[in-house]
């Protein structure tokens, strides 16, 4: 079956080339183009014509004898060897026959040619994914860990804190505690910086925390000695003013043993809120200035009743989380052994964050004189 | 008798012609002298292109008239002279050309060029550069031409020494960022000017505070920098070629720019050749025009109109007028020393403004330091402004967190809307800002673009 449908394509493949791939007729002799018509191919001398030319199929051919067969290009009596040139049917259909098969090769070869392009097509294909899979794995190759980001942050900061930072982040604390890894780093090689001497009353102004709580650390000892700003010394400030340093001192007494009456700490809070709100709804009347010194003073309160909530709030009270040491090096063998970190300067301290940072340069560039021996 | 009355009336009458011919010639000298000693440059513009003060003097007077100078106008000295640009002019002796330029939408802190002009001595031209971008060509032939030119309380000499020399004069002043109002200001307290002398073509000899320094178009030592800190540079900096910004653009953004720039100007003169100055500015100010609005604020404040600036931003319906109400009036107090000063008395003495508040306007009209921007308290500010009962401060305040928290953009805040849409955009900012905290973060490639 298969065969016989592969034998009729042939045929129509042979139909199709015998009319439209040589469907041109070729200029006559005189160079002029033959009459226009239904174009029969002529056969060279000595080849017999083709059965499949004619519409009659082989069984046709083989029946009768061609009528349509084309006037030869010669006279009929004319042979260029001499002998005239005689056709016999069974010629025709050896021929045909013979021409249906070199067909059937040819097509079967053109599907392999096709099957074989596929493959080739497929792993090409295949070859590309594989290319592109390496080109990921490659370009994933040169993005940084998460540990190399967080290391190269780390080294960021240090070198920003090194090369006179902005103050509000010395202020904030952050530029100290890029000194403060990068001194801890050199100290675990075991090496030692120049003495530098530290001021103590300057170290009773940095504030230090573990690290759960930063904003407000600062706060806590002035909760005995309020400077309260200008503005908020205002007479519509007054009674809430009055309660709050009244609570504030409950509040630290208490402190030291290790727990602030949560009733006191929800009252202080409700009375700053209640400040925060007036400041508010009065905006028009201060200058941006004042309205930005209130709001960072009672925020500041507000976030140091919040750390009178915490558990460990009586080590503030204490020695515990303060900056102690007669020089660089004292302070953070302390801290590190300790773990803590640097707070935010309240309000009035930043002077003293400022000297600190410059005392800490000092002390990790004599380190790395050391190192570079 | 006869004789004698006679001698009497001949006496009289003689006495009387010889009062008329000493008033005439008196009279006329002095308008003579007058003319010749006060046209020191004339207008090489169409008119239109040259705002004149009718007061003369260095410092502004408040409530001084400006007109148009006419095409080929006599211009006289001391009378503050402000140059559309493009705007052009001769000196009396044709030594010297001097193009008016700055393209009124300048990255720098600049905006109009204005000029003062003196009466020289011994020179080519005097002039005092107010502001903004200048350019002096020299046309004299067979020498050098010598400009004098005053900046501040600073002096420059300059020798163009060939004809065609052209160098190109850049003053930027402003209040740098992180200088704070201050109603007590001190000596110090001044804003930041900045001075550039750029050598296109030629040879240039700066002199300032007696040393000499020795400019030449690039590749050479063409730029040299002066500021009211630290004084002139030490020396020129080397250029192998122009700076971009010196150069016709050639970005297709930027030559739109350009474009809007030239027809503006050509507009402006076309109803400034039959209307006055304050009636071609109100045309402009209620065109449909965007650019035209924003040219016409700009020349408001300019020409120190500032009642007319604040009516605008007053009532204005447009928000791109506001946006270039608050440009202007920027500029206009970082000009020179006590400039905010100047308006924060206006804001208090005519506006009825308290001093508070007039304090709040003129500290919005500031730009805030890094310090301040890492505060939460300064957005809780910016944001409980909002709903001022001012609508300058209000305003103020959104124009600063439009700028600082591109990710507020979408909320649709209106200064000029009624006060339950205000409040309830004002939410949606604390929404985006609550009470203590910072902005969020935005990754860089989100970053939206000024409109």
């Amino acid at each position: 079956m298969n065969y016989q449908r592969r034998l009729a394509a042939g045929l129509i493949v042979s139909a199709l080339i015998g009319s439209t791939a040589f469907g041109r007729q070729p200029p006559g002799p005189s160079g002029n183009p033959p009459p226009q018509g239904p174009y029969l191919r002529t056969p060279p001398v000595g080849q017999p014509t083709s059965g499949t030319q004619a519409d009659g199929g082989v069984a046709a051919s083989l029946l009768r004898t061609p009528v349509n067969n084309p006037a030869p290009a010669y006279p009929p009596d004319y042979s260029p060897y001499g002998i005239p040139y005689i056709e016999s049917p069974a010629h025709g259909y050896l021929s045909g026959v013979a021409e249906v098969t070199t067909a059937n090769g040819a097509y079967l070869s053109q599907v392999q040619q096709a099957r074989l392009l596929q493959s080739q097509a497929d792993m090409s294909k295949l070859d590309l994914r594989v290319r592109m899979a390496e080109q990921q794995r490659y370009l994933k190759s040169l993005e940084p860990t998460y540990e190399e980001t967080r290391q190269k942050d780390i080294y960021n900061a240090i070198n920003r804190s090194r090369n006179t930072p902005p103050t509000y982040e010395i202020w904030s604390g952050k530029a100290l505690d890029a000194m403060l890894v990068a001194i801890q780093r050199e100290q675990r090689d075991g090496r030692k910086g120049p003495i530098v001497p530290l001021d103590p009353v300057m170290l009773a102004h940095i504030n230090l925390t573990t690290g759960t709580t930063s904003a407000g650390v600062g706060m806590l000892k002035e909760l005995k000695r309020f400077q309260w700003p200008l503005p908020l010394l205002d007479d519509a400030f007054t009674a809430n003013r009055n309660r709050i340093e009244s609570l504030a001192r409950q509040a630290v007494e208490q402190a030291p043993s290790g727990a602030v009456d949560p009733r006191i700490s929800r009252e202080l809070q409700k009375l700053i809120n209640g400040m925060i709100s007036t400041v508010k709804q009065k905006v028009d009347d201060y200058s941006p200035t004042d309205y930005v010194q209130m709001m960072r003073y009672l925020r500041e309160i507000s976030d140091s009743t919040k750390v009178l909530q915490d558990a460990n709030v009586s080590n503030y009270f204490n020695d515990t989380y303060r900056a102690t040491g007669n020089t660089v090096d004292e302070m953070i063998d302390g801290m590190t052994r300790r773990g803590l970190t640097f707070a935010p300067a309240s309000t009035g301290d930043e002077p003293y964050y400022t000297a600190l940072h410059k005392a800490l340069v000092n002390y990790d560039y004599g380190l790395h004189r050391v190192a570079a021996r | 008798m006869d004789r004698l009355s006679l001698t009497r009336s001949a006496r009289i009458g003689l006495l009387a012609l010889l009062a008329i011919a000493a008033f005439a010639t008196f009279a006329f000298a002095r308008d003579a002298k007058s003319k010749s000693a006060a046209a020191v440059a004339t207008s090489a513009s169409p008119k239109g292109m040259i705002l004149r003060c009718e007061e003369a003097g260095e410092k502004w007077t408040p409530g001084a008239k400006w007109e148009v100078a006419d095409d080929k106008a006599a211009l006289s000295a001391d009378h503050l002279l402000v140059g559309l640009p493009g705007a052009e002019i001769d000196s009396a002796n044709k030594a010297v050309h001097v193009r008016l330029l700055t393209d009124f939408d300048s990255p720098l802190a600049i905006l109009e060029p204005a000029i003062l002009l003196h009466t020289p001595e011994k020179l080519d031209l005097e002039l005092t550069l107010d502001r903004g971008m200048i350019e002096l060509v020299s046309t004299k032939k067979g020498n050098a031409a010598f400009v004098r030119v005053h900046v501040r309380d600073a002096v420059f000499d300059l020798t163009l020494y060939t004809p065609g020399t052209k160098v190109t004069l850049l003053l930027a002043s402003a209040w740098v960022k992180g200088v704070p109002f201050t109603q007590k200001p001190g000596p110090k307290d001044v804003p930041t000017a900045e001075l550039m002398f750029v050598v296109q073509k030629g040879d240039v000899d700066v002199r300032h505070d007696g040393r000499l320094n020795a400019l030449a178009a690039p590749p050479g030592p063409a730029v040299i920098r002066w500021d009211n800190v630290n004084g002139i540079d030490s020396t020129a900096t080397h250029l192998g070629k122009l700076p971009a910004w010196i150069l016709p653009p050639t970005d297709p953004a930027e030559k739109e720019k350009v474009r809007r720039l030239d027809e503006c100007v050509a507009a402006f003169c076309k109803d400034a050749a039959d209307h006055s100055l304050s009636e071609v500015l109100d045309h402009f100010l209620s065109s449909d025009n965007r650019s035209h609005r924003h040219f016409a604020v700009i020349l408001l404040g300019a020409t120190d109109n500032l009642r007319r600036l604040a009516q605008e931003l007053n009532s204005t319906k447009y928000p791109d007028t506001w946006d270039a109400s608050v440009k202007a009036l920027r500029h206009w107090i970082g000009r020179g020393p006590r400039q905010d000063m100047v308006l924060y008395n206006r804001l208090v003495e005519l506006r009825g403004l308290k001093p508070t508040e007039a304090a709040t306007v003129l500290h919005f009209l500031h730009t805030p330091d890094d310090a301040e921007l890492a505060r939460p308290e300064t957005y809780e500010m910016l944001i409980d402004y909002l709903n001022s009962r001012h609508l300058a401060i209000r305003g103020l305040a959104f124009w600063h967190l439009y700028r600082l928290v591109p990710q507020g953009r979408s909320i649709p805040y209106d200064p000029l809307a009624a006060e339950e849409e205000r409040q309830k955009a004002r939410n949606l900012w604390k929404e985006l800002i609550p009470d203590g905290q910072l902005p969020p973060k935005q990754s860089a490639n989100k970053q939206e673009q000024r409109p």
